[in-house]
């Protein structure tokens, strides 16, 4: 008996999520070789300089949000049910948020093909941070909307599930998996509201002309309130498989049950008030208002760190258990060839790695060395670029026989997969940092001027385009392993081998029964994300909308 | 990729047609005395432009309009010509490289205009076509070329579409057969724009019509203010008003008068004004001129619509999709259900039973069962420490080394 034998109907939703998902980072992927071949002047024949803004945006949305919410949903929608054991309460529902998010998804994504396709009359080269003065097709901001709304229907989904569940077992405590993606969906709600303000206020009548002009500063600001959130809703999701599935891959137990829920708590709590460290070099926002969100944001590192030490404290515990010794000898005993676990340890790699990243961009006075510069896709490309997209892929080689009763093939293309993809993104990544160091600005697609010479402390930047290219060939072609091993397992006979794999995941060593009761209690969470929004983002739009809502530098419209 | 901003172009056109024609019904007209702020001087960016001689070529009415780029003027091959031209909104412009090494660098565009011109220097045998829908005035440059005077400028006027009319002549048969005397030979259906210069010269009995029978040009457009003179460059000719819009204090010469006599007259009044010369009458010596009841600047259009019309393409853009999209999400679910059995307790069917079970691999019993109390993750500790130390040096290098050094710095 495994997951699609229990829940049949459950298991078709997340397969059909997963297909979105799998079908867009392809690609996503594609358009993403041919970004990196334009911009480092190896190949400039195939579109021109300006649909290089289409290209850029068509991958940015593929990549970051479509492949990661159509697979996050997926994902939830399997741990919520199985953590549960319970289905969700009527399919027709939440087929229609899939559906939902599936006619966004094509709208918007036909929306910037326009940009490069003639006889298509949209256009969308508003890259995936779409705020104004960029304007886009109304069937862009449209299509978004309806990504949004369908995501939110998945976390009404889990949250109705949770209730039924809570109100037949009042005593228990919420399994971890549900927690993680109830809480995770919380954090959703909040910080998609940015967005759908942005979006269904401003951007939408702006794009059908019923109103002439919005105001760039609080569109932006809008934007980033979203913005940085937004990251924490695919990183979660890594955790939740970190937290709770990584554990077993490697032979062991969660080290302690109550700190996930702790950490997951401070990301509801911290995600949102700190937006505005993404726009540090922006005028009209006040030093004071950006040096308290970056202290929010520093606060914020502290989930991370304690998620470190705990899955990499779960990590050696199964080392141990698989006879590992030593301080550093146990690293051995791992299952390495496990593409599921290899992968998820290599994103964990990658992650430590941008964390320190992360900390540069955070830093009001240092930020200034690398405001928008091609440091910071670098950094982007290994957080969720190889934290969150690495992850998926892994636990797509556990998950997937799960969903279909296939068992996994082209196990060794498998196994390659997860060392090319890291490989491949330590020369992208690390090449894109340097780059950015040297001062070349990113969101351009030919980054050279008269009388301007990037200098670059050791070797040239010829030699790191060359890496940058050399690396998205590399990431290419994992992905083509990727989807390859996904295909033929998919295409392979329902039943006919036993499975590699099994679902069972074992107990954590300190269960939830040490910690305190009211971290189950989201309504205390919830009411304190909103009391430190009102403090962190209240007095910055409302100055804002004083100012003029729709006509900058006027009195309030309405007044 | 610029071309395709529908609704809320048309939006800003109709708007602005809007905006003119209160402006001029109320008679707030604002005539400047150059359309263009003095783009074409050396006061503007760059040197003057000598192939601006003060004329708007008026291509009003027309579907498709080229402009060529390169052309001869400013000292050699770096002239746009025509330098200024008037279009009416919808007009496709073509702007084609005759010579080498030249862009089209927008230096203004109306509100809500789309026009980004051509970025990149482009050579001979290039294209570059742009559509003009919203109303107003378009200056642009030549980057390589703007210090030797190579600029332009497109006015957009308004939609034209009846009512209004203040701003285009209505000459209605006055130049044929149809109207007293006969057709003037020397009219070919262009009224010459003038709009903005504060003097303008008519030349009584120039060559044409047969003869020294022509007014030239025969007709003109003017803005309110401008002083027009009539010059006799030959014998025997007079100027009979046969038309003039009420108000006007105008009443030509009814003298015969010979060569060297000159006649002016400023044109306050806003319209159209016809008249003739009575001895040549029969030959078609005949001359109309226009006077403009707003801005020279052509910013509004004369009429068109006063709602903005929707558009049944977008409407049909957003509706489209997704008439096929949710069938075609809803066809494939019922045939993904049909084929999993879901209707078959339905239908009366359904004896198939389930798919197989899918058994799974056994859970693995680990090596040695460690507890929580004989675990202690020393080797976690020890990896973090390691980072910490990797994490504290890379940050006292990068504040340090490249924020306050500011350069390329690493160990350089």
């Amino acid at each position: 008996m495994t997951y699609v034998d229990d829940f049949p109907g459950e298991a078709r939703v997340v397969r059909t999520a997963f297909a979105v998902a799998f079908a867009s980072i392809g690609l996503g992927g594609a358009l993403g070789v041919l970004q990196a071949l334009f911009r480092t002047g190896y190949s400039r024949s195939l579109f021109s300089a300006v649909d290089y803004y289409s290209v850029l945006t068509a991958h940015g949305v593929l990549m970051a949000l479509v492949f990661t919410t159509f697979f996050i949903v997926g994902l939830f929608a399997w741990g919520v049910t199985r953590s549960l054991d319970t289905g969700f309460r009527d399919l027709r529902f939440t087929w229609g948020w899939l559906a939902l998010m599936t006619l966004g998804t094509l709208l918007a994504f036909v929306s910037i093909l326009g940009g490069i396709v003639g006889f298509i009359p949209t256009h969308a080269a508003v890259l995936y941070t779409f705020y104004a003065p960029l304007e886009a097709s109304p069937t862009f901001y449209l299509g978004l909307a309806l990504l949004v709304v369908g995501s939110w229907g998945a976390g009404v989904d889990y949250v109705l599930t949770l209730r039924d569940w809570r109100a037949d077992n009042p005593d228990e405590r919420i399994p971890l998996q549900t927690f993680m993606a109830v809480s995770t969906m919380l954090l959703w709600f909040v910080c998609t509201l940015g967005v759908a303000v942005e979006v269904v206020v401003f951007l939408l009548p702006w794009s059908l002309g019923l109103i002439p002009r919005v105001d760039p500063l609080l569109t932006r600001t809008l934007f980033w309130y979203f913005g940085h959130a937004v990251v924490y809703f695919w990183l979660l999701p890594a955790y939740f498989v970190w937290y709770t599935i990584f554990p077993k891959l490697s032979g062991g137990r969660l080290f302690s049950d109550p700190l996930a829920r702790v950490v997951f708590v401070l990301f509801l709590v911290l995600s949102t008030p700190v937006g505005v460290h993404h726009q540090y070099g922006d005028p009209g926002l006040s030093q004071g208002l950006k040096f308290v969100q970056m202290t929010s944001t520093y606060f914020i590192l502290l989930p991370s760190l304690l998620t470190a030490f705990t899955v990499v404290a779960s990590m050696e515990h199964g080392a141990r258990q698989r006879g590992g010794e030593g301080r550093f000898g146990w690293l051995r005993a791992l299952p390495w060839e496990n593409p599921s676990f290899s992968g998820i340890a290599l994103a964990g790699l990658a992650f430590a790695a941008s964390g320190f990243g992360g900390m540069v961009n955070a830093g009001l006075n240092v930020n200034a060395l690398v405001h928008n510069t091609m440091w910071v896709p670098g950094h982007f490309h290994l957080t969720v670029g190889t934290a969150v997209a690495l992850t998926f892929m892994a636990i797509t080689y556990w998950l997937l026989p799960q969903l279909t009763g296939k068992r996994l093939r082209l196990r060794t293309l498998a196994a390659v997969q997860p060392y090319l993809w890291f490989v491949g993104m330590v020369f992208m990544s690390n090449a894109m940092h340097r780059i950015g160091l040297a001062g070349v600005p990113r969101r351009t697609s030919e980054p050279q001027y008269e009388q301007v010479i990037f200098n670059t402390p050791i070797a040239s930047i010829g030699e790191l385009h060359l890496q940058t290219v050399g690396g998205a060939f590399l990431l290419f072609a994992s992905l083509l392993c990727f989807l390859a091993v996904v295909g033929s397992t998919w295409l392979g006979e329902r039943g006919a081998k036993p499975l590699a794999v099994n679902g069972h995941i074992p107990s954590a060593l300190s269960g939830p029964e040490h910690s305190p009761r009211v971290l189950d209690d989201f309504r205390v969470w919830v009411a304190l994300t909103v009391l430190l929004l009102l403090i962190a983002y209240g007095p910055p739009l409302a100055a804002m909308v004083q100012n003029g809502l729709f006509a900058p530098g006027s009195a309030p419209i309405p007044a | 990729m610029s071309d395709r901003r529908y609704s809320r172009r048309r939006f800003l056109r109709d708007a602005s047609a809007v905006a003119a024609t209160l402006g001029a019904s109320t008679g707030l007209s604002a005539a400047a005395s150059d359309p263009y702020g003095g783009w074409f001087t050396g006061d503007a960016r760059g040197a003057a432009t000598e192939n601006y001689d003060g004329t708007t070529v008026d291509k009003t009415g027309q579907d498709a309009v080229t402009v060529q780029v390169g052309a001869q003027g400013n000292g050699g091959s770096y002239a746009y010509a025509p330098p200024a031209v008037k279009i009416s909104p919808g007009t496709e412009v073509t702007f084609e490289w005759v010579s080498n090494t030249h862009d089209i660098q927008v230096e203004s565009a109306p509100s809500g205009a789309s026009w980004e011109g051509v970025d990149t220097i482009e050579n001979e045998g290039y294209t570059h076509s742009h559509t003009f829908e919203t109303a107003g005035v378009y200056k642009y440059y030549c980057t390589p070329h703007l210090s030797l005077g190579m600029k332009g400028a497109i006015v957009v006027g308004g939609s034209g579409g009846g009512g209004g009319g203040s701003t285009s002549p209505e000459w209605g048969e006055w130049f044929t057969d149809s109207a007293r005397g006969g057709a003037v030979g020397n009219y070919d259906g262009s009224t010459v724009d003038k709009t903005g210069q504060d003097a303008v010269t008519v030349q009584v009995g120039a060559d044409g019509n047969g003869g020294s029978y022509a007014y030239a040009p025969p007709a003109v457009k003017i803005s309110p203010g401008t002083e027009v003179t009539f010059e006799w460059v030959s014998n025997t000719h007079d100027i009979q008003v046969e038309s003039k819009p009420t108000g006007s204090s105008w009443s030509g010469v009814s003298s015969i008068e010979n060569e060297g006599y000159t006649h002016s007259h400023t044109f306050e009044t806003s319209g159209t004004y016809t008249y003739y010369c009575t001895p040549h009458l029969s030959m078609g010596m005949k001359g109309g001129i226009f006077v403009t009841g707003t801005s020279a600047a052509g910013g509004g259009g004369g009429g068109g619509g006063v709602l903005p019309d929707l558009n049944w393409w977008n409407v049909a853009w957003i509706a489209g999709p997704s008439v096929v999209a949710i069938p075609s999400i809803l066809a494939y679910l019922l045939w993904d259900y049909h084929r999993a059995g879901a209707f078959d307790g339905l239908l009366g069917r359904g004896e198939a039973g389930p798919p197989p079970e899918t058994p799974e691999a056994p859970p693995a019993t680990p090596e040695r069962e460690l507890g929580h109390d004989e675990y202690d993750p020393w080797g976690t500790a020890t990896l973090l420490a390691v980072y910490f130390v990797i994490i504290s040096v890379a940050w006292a290098l990068m504040y340090f080394v490249e924020f306050l050094g500011n350069g390329p710095h690493i160990f350089g």
